[in-house]
């Protein structure tokens, strides 16, 4: 499980997250949409200490820490029980895509080497990449990559994932090879809170789909209320225009 | 005009002092490169105090001629050498210690500034999505610089380093001004009775140029070993 609590995040004088909170329950999906600017990557960023947020509470697991006086040790704690998938992937450029999955495992987890090989195989299996173990990450495809990063976390086996927009970066053709691995993870059963601006993915996996502008969550509710009931008047103008880009998007592609 | 068999005696005596140049320019880079890496951390992350000190320092040193600076070091050195055994109350002799010490005291402090600058352009070059993949997988700081970070800096710096120890191998020709004996002082010393400095000077360019050779041979090699990582498909 994982809660944040009132997190407030600004940038000099520009308040990013003016007051947020939301749940994501044990084995729940937990989908983020918003415009770009309303601080969805900075809260994910602030989840992980990526980033420092000013004020608020967060809570992991069984573990629960205020932003305002936490502790090396507890930031260190957090980021082992949390993992991450980047926009832009962030693989390990010296090592392979094994290498890639493994490291954690053996630093962070002290697990035996033969033990971490394996289980690094696996998660490569998993998703579909068995045949390039030993590829560096520039010589594999944006979505292999981004799909080196899904088996990167979920092999550390943590209470959560975070996704900011995991396919933002991809070529179209290769959106789908790396949603469809998303949708295997949450069929897992693990839990995850994702950044998305694919629609059909939250409309099919997630629990919850969560509406942020301008540094506050706007609407939340289930993706049926969401995407087919929208109360508020920006989810709306929102949900018109991610919809006109995509059929825009369609009819040039032909 | 050159006279072979002189020319041969001066080879033998620069090629006999091979190992101490090699001596003072390797350890030298080793200490420059470990000294240099923590300057270059201290300088990129602006550690009160350290950082701004350092900079002053690193300023202050690359605006001086190597052979002022050789000058400078074994001048205190000599001057100071009693004064310093008394104070940690050794029982030595200004005789009992080899000069190489002080040559390459003085060499890193020559060498230094322009080590630690390219490693800190190493570290800048490093983009900082590196750094936030490791410390999401959960590593701490340090395992994420030994692991991830230091590896890709030794790719970038490789080439720009090998220079730094071309010029670096150069400025080991100098320590004669220290009274310490090297490839160019013991090529002109063979030619001291015959007077074929000539000879000499030919023996002690054909050894550097040599040794530049392999220099930049190792270079190549580690260039190689450091970038498979790069490599565009199998
Ligand atoms: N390190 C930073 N320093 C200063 N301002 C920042 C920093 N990071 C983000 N911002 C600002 O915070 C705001 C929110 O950025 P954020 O990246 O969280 O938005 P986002 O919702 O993820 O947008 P997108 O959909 O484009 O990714 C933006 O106005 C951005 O300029
Ligand atoms: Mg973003």
């Amino acid at each position: 499980m994982i809660e944040i609590k009132n997190i407030k995040k600004s940038f000099g004088k520009l308040s990013v997250l003016t007051d947020v909170s939301l749940t994501v329950q044990p084995h729940e999906v937990v989908v983020v949409l918003g415009p770009s600017g309303s601080g969805k990557t900075t809260m994910l960023r602030c989840i992980n200490f990526l980033e420092r947020a000013d004020s608020g509470k967060l809570t992991v697991g069984d573990m629960t820490i205020d932003f305002t006086k936490v502790s090396k040790r507890e930031i260190h704690e957090i980021r082992k029980k949390v993992g991450f998938v980047f926009q832009n992937y962030n693989l390990f450029a010296n090592k392979t895509a094994l290498q890639n999955v493994m490291h954690g495992l053996v630093v962070v987890k002290k697990m035996p080497k033969a033990e971490a090989r394996k289980k690094a195989e696996e998660a490569l299996a998993w998703v579909k990449l068995e045949d390039k173990h030993d590829y560096y990450p520039s010589q594999l495809s944006g979505g292999q990559q981004q799909r080196v990063g899904i088996a990167r976390a979920i092999a550390l086996e943590p209470e959560v994932i975070l996704f900011d927009e995991p396919t933002s970066a991809l070529d179209p053709e290769l959106i789908d090879e790396t949603l469809e691995v998303m949708k295997n993870v949450a069929k897992r059963g693990i839990t995850m809170l994702v950044v998305t601006h694919e629609l059909s993915f939250a409309q099919d996996i997630a629990d919850k789909v969560i509406f942020m502008d301008g540094g506050v969550v706007v609407e939340e509710g289930t993706p049926d209320e969401i995407f087919n009931h929208p109360k508020e008047e920006r989810t709306k103008q929102f949900l018109a225009r991610i919809i006109a880009t995509k059929t825009l998007s369609k009819k040039i592609e032909g | 005009m050159i006279e072979g068999r002189y020319f041969i005696l001066c080879l033998q005596a620069a090629i006999e002092k091979i190992p101490k140049n090699l001596v003072m320019c390797l350890a030298t880079l080793v200490i420059c490169t470990i000294l240099g890496m923590f300057i270059a951390l201290a300088r990129t992350y602006r550690v009160p105090v350290l950082a701004p000190v350092l900079d002053a320092l690193i300023a202050l040193c690359k605006a001086f001629p190597a052979n002022l600076i050789l000058l400078i070091c074994i001048m205190v050195y000599t001057y100071k050498f009693n004064d310093f055994i008394a104070f940690f109350h050794l029982n030595m002799t200004i005789r009992d210690v080899d000069l190489i010490y002080i040559a390459i005291f003085a060499l890193c402090i020559v060498a230094l500034p322009g080590i630690s600058e390219v490693l800190r352009s190493g570290l800048l070059a490093i983009p900082k999505g590196q750094f936030e993949a490791g410390y999401a997988v959960g590593m701490t700081a340090f395992q994420t610089f030994r692991d991830i970070i230091l590896p890709q800096m030794f790719r970038v710096v490789v080439p720009t380093l090998t220079n730094s120890t071309l010029s670096l191998m150069k400025t080991t020709a100098l320590v004669n001004v220290m009274g310490v004996s090297d490839i160019l002082k013991g090529a002109t010393d063979a030619a001291q009775d015959a007077y074929c400095f000539l000879e000499a000077y030919l023996a002690a360019a054909i050894v550097f140029w040599v040794i530049g050779i392999i220099i930049e041979q190792i270079s190549k090699a580690l260039e190689r070993y450091f970038s498979k990582s790069v490599k565009q498909a199998v």
